[in-house]
This record gives structure tokens, C-alpha cells and sequence, in this order.
């Protein structure tokens, strides 16, 4: 798995957290009143694009390359969308909970995907036995 | 990754529940005094409930405090220009909520009991104002909404120990 992809794993996992905390701040708003959802989406789509590279003083080095930083891909936005869901406000506590459900284990995939990689460069170091 | 002491969102479901708590609270404490009366002016109980609302421009500071990084500084053309993410604050603290506890200031019921020491010259007692089958509705909307909660805060555990098997 080549770096740029870990490095895209950790966005998606930085997603993940985020999208918990707004789910979370929607479940335990949904009988606040004046309340509008949050919702967490990406802004553009996650690219393998390389940015930076290494520099390279002599001609046995490595043409290393950094990915670029995916940190600013999402954002939070407001919904603003009038419906009365949960009777004071648009927060349907249903569809939070099975996001919530969803977002759980992305997180779970991404987590075990990382450690997985890791577990892969320590096992090559050490040599399996 | 950025990991603090409010990683995926404890603090918020954890506010939502000391809210539910004490929205639960005050059911009892209008069930229990349902029937009371005052000793010092003679006046019924009066309902208590919890309004929470909002603190004004709460999603602003989300949006403002996602924004502001510091770029690093490069002296060379080779270097790798990144940026360093200054905020240190949560944007999901707890202050987003405000509480309050409002007494119900609606009149109850007027019965006439004439015999009752705490009749009125034309022998009616005022009653509390608190509807029994309100505070029923008011305790399973405040226990299912603990449960919601909990399950988010359950999540946002499993979470956190999701990261530390990376």
C-alpha cells in the first residue's frame, strides 16, 4: 500500500471523527429548540495526486515523495432545512442513529485497515516467524 | 490526526445526558409535589421545567476555528510547505447549550372544597398545576433521549478504542 493511501485513510479517519461529534452534538440537540442538524461532507474528492517531493542531493538517493495534506477536505455545514422532524427541530434522532451506526464502523474499517499496514512494516522488519 | 481530550465527541453526548438527568429530576420533583401547598404564602406548587437552547452563533466559532492555520514558514525553495493547525480549542464544547429552569406560572384547577383549611373565602382551593399525564409523556421523552445519547457516547468509546489498535 503505497503512502499517499495511508495518508488518505487518515483523512478518511479524521472524517469519521468528525462526522461522530456532529452526530453526537445533533442527538443531544434534537429537543433543543432553534436547533439546526450539522453534517459533515467532503469538499472535493480525496486525490493520490503527489505535491511535494524530497529533494535529492546526490544520485543514490530515494525520489521520495510526501502526499499532500488532505486535512482541509471536509466541512461542516448547517442544514437548513425547515421540516419539524423531532418536533422542536430538524434533527431526525432515527436516521442520527443509523449514521451514527454507519460512521462507527467506517471508523472500524479505517482503523483496521492502518493497523493492518502497520503490522505489515513491522512484520517485514522483524521477518515473520 | 489530532487527538485530545475531546477526540470523538465525549464531552457533547455527555452533556446531552446531565441534561435528560436533569430534565428527569424535575419530573420527579413535579410527580412528588403534585399535590402540595405551600406553607408560607399558601400557594400551590408551581411546575418547573428545563428550557434548553442554543448559545447564539455556535456554529460561527465551528466553522471560524477550522480555518485558522498557520502555514510553515519556508526559508528555501525546497522546502515542503505545510500547515500547522493552530486550533487547540473545541469547537464542540459543551457551552454550546444553555439551560434554564422556568416555573409555569399557568394556574391549575379551582375545585370547590369548603371544608379545606386551605379554601378561600368562597371555598376554593387552587390545585397545582401540574398535569400528571404531561410529566408521564415529558419522563419516556427524556428517557429515550438519554438512551439516544448514551448510544452516541457508546460509539464515540468504541471509537476512541478503535484508535488505540492502530
Amino acid at each position: 500500500m503505497p503512502v499517499s493511501v495511508i495518508k488518505q485513510l487518515e483523512t478518511f479517519a479524521d472524517f469519521c471523527v468528525e462526522k461522530n461529534k456532529a452526530i453526537s452534538k445533533n442527538i443531544a440537540n434534537a429537543g433543543t429548540a432553534d436547533y439546526r442538524r450539522e453534517d459533515v461532507v467532503f469538499k472535493n474528492v480525496l486525490s493520490e495526486s503527489m505535491t511535494a517531493t524530497l529533494r535529492e542531493t546526490e544520485s543514490k538517493h530515494f525520489g521520495a515523495q510526501v502526499s499532500e495534506d488532505h486535512s482541509h477536505n471536509f466541512e461542516r455545514v448547517l442544514d437548513t432545512s425547515n421540516e419539524n422532524i423531532s418536533g422542536a427541530n430538524n434533527v431526525d434522532v432515527d436516521a442520527e442513529m443509523a449514521e451514527l451506526a454507519e460512521n462507527t464502523l467506517r471508523f472500524k474499517f479505517v482503523s483496521k485497515k492502518l493497523g493492518d499496514y502497520y503490522k505489515n512494516i513491522q512484520d517485514v522488519i522483524r521477518g515473520s516467524r | 490526526m489530532k487527538i485530545g481530550s475531546n477526540f470523538p465527541g465525549f464531552d457533547i453526548s455527555a452533556k446531552g445526558l446531565s441534561i435528560q438527568r436533569k430534565k428527569m429530576n424535575l419530573i420527579s420533583e413535579n410527580i412528588a409535589n403534585a399535590n402540595t401547598i405551600s406553607a408560607e404564602d399558601n400557594q400551590p406548587y408551581k411546575r418547573k421545567s428545563l428550557e434548553v437552547k442554543q448559545s447564539q452563533g455556535a456554529f460561527a466559532n465551528v466553522t471560524a476555528e477550522q480555518v485558522r492555520t498557520i502555514p510553515m514558514f519556508t526559508s528555501n525553495g525546497n522546502h515542503i510547505g505545510g500547515t500547522n493547525t493552530s486550533s487547540l480549542s473545541n469547537p464542540v464544547s459543551g457551552s454550546t447549550q444553555m439551560e434554564k429552569e422556568i416555573i409555569d406560572e399557568t394556574p391549575g384547577d379551582k375545585v370547590y372544597m369548603p371544608e379545606s383549611p386551605n379554601a378561600d373565602k368562597e371555598g376554593y382551593v387552587q390545585l397545582s398545576n401540574v398535569n400528571i399525564i404531561t410529566e408521564m409523556t415529558d419522563m419516556i421523552v427524556a428517557t429515550r433521549s438519554y438512551e439516544a445519547n448514551l448510544t452516541a457516547f457508546n460509539s464515540s468509546k468504541q471509537m476512541a478504542k478503535d484508535t488505540l489498535e492502530i
